[in-house]
């Protein structure tokens, strides 16, 4: 393979990784380490590197939007982002103490779980129960309000369980600097169900707490000398313009087709990740 | 802790907005380095790179650029994988200029608690760039 073609293939698979993650809500990491390690043989530690420097992408990109829209609470992200920067950076100085077959198997266990995973977000909290009283939540006034544009009302909602949402946030920053991914898959479900946030206010906190958080990890590899520019450019460049083109021209709602085929997929790189660890 | 008053939510809005407008602008700027560095890279042939920068792509122990000064020298020198570099730290660095804003919007507010909460993360994101370098 020439440098071209090199720099070309990486460039698909993160245009891939944009295109799949702003129609799934999942951060491109899950896509790019894989594609970099599994179909190009990059060494593991550099596709992590270079995948963080992608999640930083992907959520800055998307961020914008969303913090225009009102959607994304800023306070919430800011709070729980103490727990997943510190988690990240405990994962990313974790990535260099294992070898690519331990994170191989790690990375495949995380596969099986955001297969899972993409079914429970499909679950809406139940809305007809009370949100139960959380003083803590209160202090921190995380309570707040979007426009829904689909059916032109006010939504005003209350946050609970904030040690749950802190605790499963260290665990998603803990997996997001190890392995290179945005850890959406970890919160989402977390924040919808067990925080009794709307969906929508979930999944744009999440994107928005996941380029901080990326971006703890990417500052570890790039000290490390682990983010190498002949995969970050076209990794970087893949990324953004995927998940533009993703979230302009196609809509999120006729999705359950490709959810169906991204879910087998994702359990294939599964087996052939643990497969390639157990080696 | 009081409600914020309407002078408070049309403040906090504008600053969000800003926020909003600043992570664009850091993608724009980081995407075109890149993108610059990109092209640098394989037109002229000082920094095309042949079989052997694919062949390091495929080891543990490969290193990079990893030292403000180093990528500010090559991108000044117009290296390719110097301005990718650049293009690349910018891009890490724009949510962290979103996190500053943020310590900025809660000092405006006057809100103790979210000031201590975001000056703790912009302080673990400054040690994030000094503990891949002590390992």
């Amino acid at each position: 393979m020439s440098p071209v073609e090199f720099t070309a293939s990486v460039f698909g698979i993160a245009l891939t990784a944009g295109l799949i993650g702003s129609l799934l809500g999942v951060g491109g990491g899950i896509v790019v380490v894989p594609g970099l390690a599994l179909l190009l043989g990059v060494d593991v530690h550099l596709a992590i590197g270079a995948s963080l420097v992608g999640v930083v992408a992907t959520s800055t990109g998307a961020a914008a939007a969303y913090v225009r829209d009102g959607l994304a609470n800023l306070r919430l992200a800011m709070l729980l982002e103490v727990a997943t920067v510190a988690g990240a950076l405990a994962g990313a100085v974790l990535a260099n103490r294992f070898d690519q077959h331990v994170l191989f198997m790690i990375f495949g266990g995380l596969l099986v779980y955001a297969s899972a995973a993409m079914f429970i977000t499909q679950i809406r909290a139940k809305t007809d129960k009370p949100v139960p009283h959380d003083a803590l939540a209160d202090r921190l006034r995380l309570s707040g309000m979007y426009h829904d544009k689909a059916t032109g009302k006010d939504v005003h909602y209350r946050a609970t369980r904030t040690w749950l949402g802190l605790s499963v946030s260290l665990v998603a920053g803990l997996i997001s600097g190890l392995l290179g991914v945005g850890g959406g898959i970890l919160k989402v479900p977390t924040m919808h169900l067990g925080m009794r946030l709307p969906i929508k206010v979930s999944t744009a906190t999440s994107n928005l707490m996941m380029g901080v958080t990326a971006a703890a990890g990417a500052g570890v590899f790039f000290a490390r000398g682990q983010v190498a520019p002949l995969i970050a450019a076209p990794v970087a460049a893949g990324v953004l313009i995927g998940a533009t083109a993703g979230s302009r021209f196609l809509p999120r709602i006729h999705s359950a087709w490709i959810r169906g085929a991204f879910t087998v997929l994702m359990v294939y790189v599964a087996f052939e990740m643990l497969r390639k660890g157990i080696k | 802790m009081s409600s914020p008053t309407p002078d408070q939510a049309t403040n906090t809005h504008r600053i969000e907005l800003l926020i909003g407008n600043l992570l664009r602008l850091g993608v724009i700027v980081s995407l075109t380095l890149v993108t610059l560095g990109t092209l640098v890279t394989f037109i002229g042939d000082r920094d095309r790179p042949d079989a052997a920068s694919l062949d390091v792509l495929h080891l543990t122990q490969t290193r990079f650029p990893h030292t403000l000064t180093s990528v500010l020298r090559e991108a000044a020198a117009f290296h390719g994988p110097g301005l990718v570099m650049l293009g690349i730290l910018v891009l890490v660095a724009t949510p962290v200029a979103r996190v500053v804003a943020a310590v900025a919007l809660f000092t405006a507010e006057r809100d103790r608690i979210y000031i201590a909460l975001t000056t703790v993360v912009l302080i673990m994101l400054v040690v994030s760039f000094f503990l891949g370098r002590v390992e």
